[in-house]
């Protein structure tokens, strides 16, 4: 049931007061739908049973802050209205975001084609810088061990870097356009 | 189906007596009589009361503050519990102090110079007044807090803490009312205005930090 009954929680909730844990039970178990079909309209649904919990919780908690001689209803819908608005507080600065259950098998394809991107822009600058672009950037030698290799100076092998990887920036950005 | 929750809510159920308006006014009445009493057993009378009673001096001052405390005192029970409102009592006894302030500022009006409150900067008067009622709101507000505050739900914690502070604030203004025999409206509104305005200060801090729930 997920109406809200005023006659039967009023007198439910009195009884509680005087510890009667059958009235108690009966209108937990009432509030447990209504609780979930106030959220169910106001909130996302992973956090609708935590809230519903946490609102039976502080009814218990402060429960002495009922007035027997008023109505339930207002008092248990201002306690879910403001255990929601310190549940938006505490939870405001973080946005849940799903990742896709496949999400390495996009970073792997993301890779392979940047990887093939790469080649084929090496392809179209000199020989010796593509060479040393590849040790250094692809296979990832140091300038010491492909000064080795290649014979050159290990500052010419740097030049020789920061040169080609300019002239692959600017194929990347005639691509683009 | 069991509900894990509910059975454990169910199984620790006790008897609870629910918060009582009447508990809290009563209580406004002990700590004003005894912040009364504990400003006459240590400063006494202001010292020209014969006189103060004659003009009017001896009741317009505390009856100021005391007005405007039962304000808040009606607002600190409404908004005890998470429904609670700002009740219109509230307006009504802080628009009586209001209307004493106003019918005194008329009376005074001719009098009124600022340097009436330069002059009482760095008198021992009024660096007395500062000093209890800051140090009797602090203390209000800790008996209030202890008393009723902590068994309190409110949908504005922030607004009940100052609610609070305003009201303890305006309580030890009352008392330390009948001892002081500064009248300059402008020395009212100043000295006791200042520490009126740090204590709901305070009390919206505390408020936010202690009275979530």
């Amino acid at each position: 049931m997920r109406t809200y009954n005023s006659n039967k929680w009023d007198e439910w909730m009195r009884a509680t007061l005087n510890g009667d844990k059958n009235a108690y039970r009966l209108l937990l178990t009432e509030l447990n739908g209504w609780l979930t079909a106030y959220y169910r309209k106001r909130v996302a649904e992973p956090h609708i049973e935590d809230l519903v919990q946490e609102t039976m919780m502080a009814l218990h908690a402060k429960m002495q802050t009922f007035d027997p001689e008023q109505a339930f209803g207002p008092w248990i819908s201002a306690i879910a209205k403001y255990r929601m608005i310190d549940h938006f507080r505490k939870t405001g600065r973080h946005t849940h975001i799903e990742l896709p259950d496949d999400l390495s098998a996009h970073q792997t394809d993301d890779a392979e084609n940047a990887f093939h991107d790469v080649g084929i822009m090496l392809d179209q600058i000199p020989e010796e810088q593509a060479k040393v672009i590849r040790m250094m950037k692809l296979e990832e030698l140091s300038v010491a061990d492909v000064a080795e290799k290649t014979g050159h100076s290990p500052s010419s092998v740097k030049v020789m870097v920061h040169r080609g990887m300019k002239k692959m920036q600017k194929l990347a950005k005639k691509n683009k356009a | 189906m069991n509900n894990p929750v509910i059975d454990t809510l169910v199984d620790n159920l006790t008897p609870t007596k629910p918060l009582e308006n009447k508990s809290l006014y009563s209580f406004y009445v002990v700590v004003l009589g005894l912040s009364t009493l504990a400003v006459l057993a240590t400063f006494g009378l202001r010292f020209d009361y014969q006189a103060a009673i004659e003009t009017g001096s001896m009741f317009w001052k505390p009856a100021i503050f005391l007005f405007v405390s039962l304000g808040g005192l009606f607002a600190m029970s409404s908004l005890s519990r998470p429904q609670g409102q700002m009740p219109k009592l509230t307006f009504a006894f802080i628009g009586i102090g209001l209307a004493i302030l106003g019918w005194q500022t008329i009376n005074q009006y001719p009098d009124i110079s600022l340097s009436h409150i330069s002059q009482s900067f760095g008198m021992s008067s009024a660096n007395a007044c500062l000093v209890v009622t800051s140090v009797g709101g602090i203390l209000l507000t800790l008996a209030f807090w202890k008393f009723w505050l902590k068994k309190a739900a409110s949908s504005r914690p922030v607004l009940l803490g100052a609610v609070s502070g305003f009201t303890s604030a305006n309580i030890a203004a009352a008392a330390y009312a009948l001892h002081c025999n500064m009248d300059m409206v402008l020395y009212v509104v100043g000295f006791y205005g200042v520490v009126i305005l740090a204590m709901t200060l305070l009390g919206a801090v505390l408020g936010k930090k202690v009275l979530n729930w």
